[in-house]
């Protein structure tokens, strides 16, 4: 047998466990409200359209958050092993999350504010009453901090990678990509890094411009904000910066698959070549939000609908097929880190599929903003980058000692893949019958879908939640240097 | 006398902002400004006065902060308390001249128009440069982002805004303006951006 | 055509799943030289490649055929005209009566925030949508096939009654009463 050399995988930061801690509470909490609102729609419960409404709010903006520092974590920690990051810029960004997160919550708990986490212009400044421009602007207000937060963790995550490398066209591979240079490409983690690096700072900013001028616009409302440009910015910011989370979540299976399967993941050029193309098609694939906007101009939507087919290519061919490539007859050895990585793959992928059929423009013309929409994705967000960052909890946690996994997270991985798997299939197939998405009252023809799905949701809850307890009970282990790899064709 | 001559390494943690002349350029502009024939041409259109002769106004200020030797910028910006307040005071004096109403004033009240020639450099140019090579990659893209989404913002308000804001100039002038403003906010950013696209050795220069 | 979109989706999700339950069913012996592995992966990657292309490729062209947005230059002098105008929480059309088998344009805009026009059929299937913005007039031309009650429900969330913004319009026969 070949020599297997048990490789120290570092322990976690502290700074890394606590954005960990939190981004799991504040998940199971959002999961709580969503779970709420399918048993509102289904009419197992009856908490009224005002609750739902600032529910919906605060689900969508909390998902989005816990989903920017779980990726962000997880970055920062493999990131970190090849490059030198600030913590008290890391720890900085946790603050201010915290803060913007209190002054949502007090906008939407305290103010009524039920704008939707897309806040989009002029809603937040036409309540018909029903929430104050004071509320509204806590709530921007609190977007605004929170992007400031991520605003600075990126530039030094910027400066890191660039102390290293030197620019990000070095960063992104080019010189092995487009040149000869002998030398050897960056890591994968560098290479993801500085894709969601670049497009997030991107984003951020165009997020900062709109975000100030709605604020203004609340107060002094004769300062118009056109309301197609408003849209566009908004939803290139929310696009950008939910799909980045996926692609830094992504680096826990560059860097965690390898391990268990002993086989290296290479920054091959056409690994390179998918990651540069990622990074410009992530930024124009926005307009497929707005295929519905015939105000547009035509070729932009138009570049929506491509972009959207082109961009299944590096998530199906180089990611996806890269880990089925590591895995296959590798001897890995399953355990919940590799079992739930593995299944993320298979949750992004399968989840770019309802996206890109939607994305078709005949297709979005009778399914845009139905339940289509949640439907896919909450495929590629819960049982892909959610998934990724279970995988990584469990890596983090494992100790020397306790290699094998107990019953009850084999039950809850069993339980939280079908039902996540339901939950999505019941969100699509309402879709389907034209199910429309944000009512908080269902047409009676909706709700039979409505209680499979609450079932599920709730089913999604439980599992999640042993993830979560699992996680904390490890905390102490998760920090030690220790071998977390159980290693393919050991005897351990 | 010029930087040219200096021994050509750069400092081991201060980047050193080689390159232009400052010294010349400190007195040239001034002067060139301040002829009646230059401050006609620059304030006969709001897009020209705010967007070309201010930020030259400002680049003098900077130009003379840089000509003084390394020690004495880093003494005056120790006096000062670092580059955080030198970030405030220009931040603070630049938003000042934004205001439309400040245009106005320094067409008509001679003492605001001085004022103009004196503040801009000593308040925002010159802060600017004593602040500048304190600042690491963080500070200086934070300020770089900053600036130039509320250069958007700011167009944004120049051409949304329902009322003429400043009487000197019409309304055309001020949508005009605002354009100006949105399209020098993309161009800041995005040549922020290249710049980190850049190799080390020229991104180094262009700093 | 929603229909077709599930079971291309299920089809291609299960396509997915197949192959990943296949690599795992196949992960359990380790075959421990991964370089001719690796490069017959490699070799099948290309032929996935260009299978991706040869029928993503022309799915993506054929559907930007007949796309909904030339209504807009529409010179249709015949056609029927609703003037729809979404307000926070109704909709204001200039008339609820239509014919059947002739094509009718909607002139779509919003008095407030976005509003979302989604016309629904008798069997509560959305048939037609387009976006109603605040300073925005978006056409959309519709033929609607069968006689009944239509109503249009709003598709973008615009605050609290936004589950309850319901309008109806009645289509009635054609002209002539030919029945095809």
């Amino acid at each position: 047998m070949a020599a297997q050399e048990t490789t120290i995988d570092r322990g976690a930061h502290p700074a890394v466990l606590a954005y960990l801690c939190i981004a799991m509470l504040v998940l199971l909490l959002m999961m709580v409200f969503g779970a709420l609102m399918r048993m509102e729609q289904a009419e197992f419960i009856a908490m009224g359209p005002m609750w739902f409404y600032e529910l919906m709010t605060l689900h969508g903006a909390g998902m989005v958050g816990v989903a920017g520092i779980a990726g962000i974590a997880i970055l920062w920690h493999f990131l970190g092993q090849y490059v030198r990051l600030s913590a008290p810029v890391f720890v900085a960004n946790l603050v201010l999350f915290v803060a913007g997160v209190a002054m949502i919550l007090a906008a939407v708990l305290g103010g009524n504010f039920h704008g939707g986490w897309t806040f989009l212009h002029p809603l937040p400044s036409k309540s018909m009453g029903t929430w104050s421009p004071n509320a509204a602007a806590l709530f921007l207000g609190g977007m605004l901090v929170i992007g400031t937060g991520f605003l600075l963790l990126h530039l030094d995550i910027a400066r890191a990678i660039l102390a290293r490398e030197g620019g990000f066209g070095r960063a992104l591979g080019w010189p092995q990509l487009f040149g000869r240079a002998e030398t050897a490409p960056p890591p994968p983690t560098i290479v993801a890094a500085t894709m969601a690096t670049i497009v997030n700072l991107i984003g951020i900013v165009a997020g900062a411009a709109i975000l100030s001028m709605m604020l203004v616009n609340l107060y002094f409302p004769d300062f118009g904000v056109d309301a197609l440009l408003a849209k566009n910015l908004i939803y290139f910011f929310g696009h950008v910066f939910i799909n980045a989370t996926i692609y830094m979540a992504v680096i826990a299976v560059y860097e965690i698959l390898p391990r268990y399967t002993q086989r290296p993941w290479k920054a091959n050029r056409v690994f390179l070549a998918s990651w540069t193309a990622s990074t410009v098609l992530v930024l124009f694939i926005y307009p497929h939000h707005l295929l519905m906007d015939f105000a547009m101009p035509k070729w932009m939507l138009v570049m929506g609908h491509v972009v959207g087919y082109l961009n299944t290519f590096p998530i199906l061919v180089v990611t996806a097929y890269g880990g089925l490539m590591l895995v296959y007859r590798s001897g890995i050895r399953w355990d919940m880190a590799s079992g739930l990585l593995f299944v993320s793959l298979f949750g992004w992928s399968a989840g770019v599929m309802p996206a890109f059929i939607d994305g078709t423009i005949p297709v979005n013309y009778v399914m845009h903003n139905t339940l289509w929409v949640p439907g896919h994705f909450h495929t590629y967000l819960l049982l892909g980058m959610m998934t990724m960052v279970f995988g990584f909890l469990y890596y983090i946690g494992k100790s020397a000692r306790e290699m094998r996994e107990r019953l009850v997270d084999r039950a809850a991985f069993a339980v939280f893949v079908v039902a996540t798997l339901g939950f999505t299939l019941s969100f699509l197939s309402s879709g389907r019958s034209g199910a429309a998405r944000r009512y908080a009252v269902h047409l009676p023809e909706w709700v039979p879908y409505d209680r499979i799905a609450s079932v599920f949701a709730v089913l999604v809850v439980a599992a999640v939640a042993v993830f979560a307890t699992r996680f904390l009970l490890r905390l102490p282990a998760a920090s030690v240097d220790a071998p977390r790899a159980t290693l393919a064709g050991s005897m351990t | 006398m010029s930087r040219r001559l200096a021994d050509g390494h750069a400092p081991a943690h201060r980047p050193r902002i080689a390159g232009p002349p400052w010294r010349p350029l400190a007195i040239a502009l001034p002067v060139a400004l301040a002829t009646p024939w230059m401050r006609g041409w620059l304030e006969s259109s709001m897009s020209l006065h705010m967007l070309v002769q201010m930020p030259l106004l400002a680049a003098a200020g900077f130009a003379a902060a840089m000509a003084l030797p390394a020690r004495s910028r880093e003494a005056i910006a120790l006096c000062v308390g670092g580059a955080l307040p030198c970030l405030l005071v220009a931040s603070l004096a630049s938003m000042f001249w934004m205001i439309p109403r400040a245009l106005d004033l320094a067409l008509s009240e001679p003492t605001l128009e001085a004022a103009k020639f004196v503040t801009l450099p000593l308040l925002v140019g010159a802060p600017l440069a004593l602040a500048w090579p304190r600042l690491g990659m963080l500070g200086r893209g934070f300020v770089w982002t900053n600036f130039a989404s509320m250069l958007a913002v700011l167009g944004w308000l120049y051409r949304a805004s329902p009322l003429r804001a400043c009487n000197a100039y019409p309304v055309s002038d001020q949508r005009e303006a605002g354009e100006w403003l949105i399209f020098l906010a993309i161009a800041t950013f995005v040549g922020w951006l290249a710049t980190l696209f850049a190799a080390p050795s020229s991104r180094q220069r262009m700093r | 055509m929603q229909d077709t979109a599930w079971f291309i989706s299920l089809t291609l999700m299960g396509l997915l799943l197949a192959v990943f339950v296949f690599v795992w069913s196949q992960s359990s012996v380790r075959e421990e030289d991964f370089t001719p592995l690796q490069k017959r992966a490699y070799r099948l990657r290309a032929r996935l490649f260009w299978a991706l292309v040869l029928t993503l490729g022309p799915a993506m062209l054929y559907n930007l055929i007949d796309l909904p947005y030339a209504a807009a230059d529409a010179r249709e002098r015949d056609a029927q005209v609703i003037d729809a105008v979404g307000h926070q929480w109704y909709w204001q059309l200039s008339r609820n009566e239509v014919r059947a088998g002739e094509p009718v344009l909607f002139r779509v805009t919003s008095a407030d925030v976005n509003h979302g026009f989604g016309v629904y059929d008798t069997g509560s299937r959305l048939v037609a949508q387009t976006q109603a913005m605040p300073g925005y007039t978006n056409v959309l031309r519709h033929t609607f096939a069968q006689p009944g009650k239509y109503r249009v429900l709003c598709l973008e969330y615009c605050g609290l009654v936004h589950h309850n913004m319901i309008a109806e319009i009645d289509v009635v026969e054609a002209r002539g009463a030919a029945k095809e």
